[in-house]
């Protein structure tokens, strides 16, 4: 029997769960998040377009400061005012 | 509160625990030596500190980096117990600015996150350097040399333990690189120029203090020059390997590290010229022609005036004079510029740049040594 110490050390964050898929888009804000990264907007334009067919009445775009910065608290709390965000994270 | 793992399996039998460890995805696939409770106590005798201490919280996990959790994976990495504040110091550099809570911004979730095949390098400089007996000469970025190698791998291991890094699962790194296993060694002081100012005190420290400084590292390439008989000649040589458009293809200016073998040290002494000179030229000589760029990559500052094809992207943090017809440094100024010298006898220098979103802290090591 092998007996040592964890070296992983504690996490102390609680898990949290994806929110709930909606139900339709009609009628629903979308926010779009714009990590920055090369091209996210580009992909986000898609999106917009993509989601306005499907009924999508009103957008809430954010562009992230960095795109190694975590979204900061006011663009956290505009963002939560949507029904959904997508988030655009890669080149 | 000590938190223990058991496993069914021979204590003296190195081969299956280190292959059991592995599987549990605590290892980097070479053997460890187990972090039993006494070796781990052994261990801890390299430092005062209390073994619940927090040092940092470390990403993308943040996982909480006790002094004991740090010293468990020295353990698996084989060090000495005077090594473990080497270890400690880098811990708390490469978080320092992680989530952004820190103007000193080394964004150690993003360095194991990102695509780019860098890796945490960390550089001592100072005189514990010599007492525990870190390589800073001849071949002491290579293998041979039980300091480097450990320390080195204990602080990559600390990252995968602690801070998650897995390739594949939260470490995207490409091919990654070498430098995940251990990337640790110490400024050459002993064949630094007479008016060379050893990096540590640039960076504020005194020449008493032994620090670490973390550097987010893609692979250093070398810099053979044989020929060049003057400074400027051999200046330039390292501008044309710095100066090269992935550098600031992200739009972001970052550092740049030159790792100056002694002889070309010796080469910009004799002509008088000093660390600050070779900074200052690089800076102003390692630039990349915007048009090389343009076509993939730059536009105007605000994205109001797009160069060509696939807007808006943001030329961060140049000025708005910047045209197609002019050349952007890869720095944001000299001080960006870091120059080391270490290696051994022979014609050449490594470079590098960093990860450009991440820049490199600077700890002192002393506070964390037994006394």
């Amino acid at each position: 029997m092998l007996e040592i110490i964890d070296p992983r050390g504690e996490v102390f964050l609680e898990s949290s769960k994806t929110a709930p898929r909606l139900k339709a888009l009609k009628d629903t804000t979308v926010a779009l998040i714009d990590s920055t990264k090369p091209h996210a907007d580009i992909v986000l334009d898609e999106i917009r377009k993509n989601l306005t067919e499907q009924g999508v009445k009103e957008f809430i775009t954010i562009k992230k400061s960095s795109l190694s910065a975590p979204l900061s608290k006011n663009l956290l709390e505009l963002a939560l005012k949507a029904n959904a965000a997508v988030l655009a994270t890669y080149d | 509160m000590i938190k223990y793992l058991n496993f069914d399996v021979n204590e003296h039998d190195i081969a299956a625990i280190s292959n059991t460890l592995y599987a549990e995805g605590m290892t980097d696939g070479l053997p460890v030596i187990p972090p039993t409770r006494e070796r781990v106590d052994w261990m801890l005798k390299g430092t005062n500190l209390d073994p619940e201490t927090v040092i940092a919280e470390v990403g993308p996990r943040r996982g909480q980096a006790t002094v004991r959790a740090i010293a468990a994976n020295a353990v698996l990495a084989g060090c000495e117990p005077e090594y473990l504040p080497f270890v400690i110091a880098a811990i708390k550099a490469c978080t320092t600015g992680d989530y952004w809570h820190s103007d000193r911004r080394f964004i150690l979730s993003g360095v194991v996150a990102t695509a780019n095949n860098c890796a945490v390098a960390t550089i001592a400089s100072g005189p514990l350097c010599e007492k525990v007996k870190i390589q800073a000469g001849q071949g002491c970025m290579g293998s041979g040399f039980k300091a480097n190698a450990s320390i080195g791998r204990a602080i990559q291991l600390v990252l995968r333990n602690v801070g998650g890094a897995a390739p594949g699962i939260t470490d995207f790194s490409q091919v990654g690189q070498s430098g995940k296993f251990s990337f640790f060694f110490a400024e050459n002081e002993a064949d630094l120029p007479e008016n060379w100012k050893p990096f540590r005190i640039q960076r504020g420290f005194d020449k008493d203090t032994t620090t670490v400084t973390t550097i987010a590292l893609e692979p250093p390439y070398h810099v053979l020059d044989q020929l060049s008989r003057t400074a400027q000649d051999l200046a330039l040589m390292f501008a044309i390997h710095l100066a090269r458009p992935a550098n600031i293809s992200q739009g972001h200016p970052g550092e740049a590290l030159l790792i100056v073998g002694p002889q070309h040290s010796e080469r910009f002494a004799r002509d008088g010229w000093s660390k600050e000179d070779l900074q200052e030229f690089i800076y102003h000589h390692a630039r990349v022609p915007v048009n090389l760029i343009a076509e993939e990559f730059v536009y105007l500052k605000g994205g109001v005036e797009i160069i060509k094809g696939r807007g808006p992207l943001v030329f961060r943090e140049w000025p708005k004079w910047i045209t197609l017809q002019d050349s952007v440094p890869i720095c944001k100024n000299p001080d960006h510029v870091l120059v080391i010298v270490a290696g051994g006898p022979g014609n050449g220098s490594m470079v590098s740049c960093p990860w450009s979103h991440s820049l490199s802290v600077t700890e002192a090591v002393d506070p964390y040594v037994a006394r």
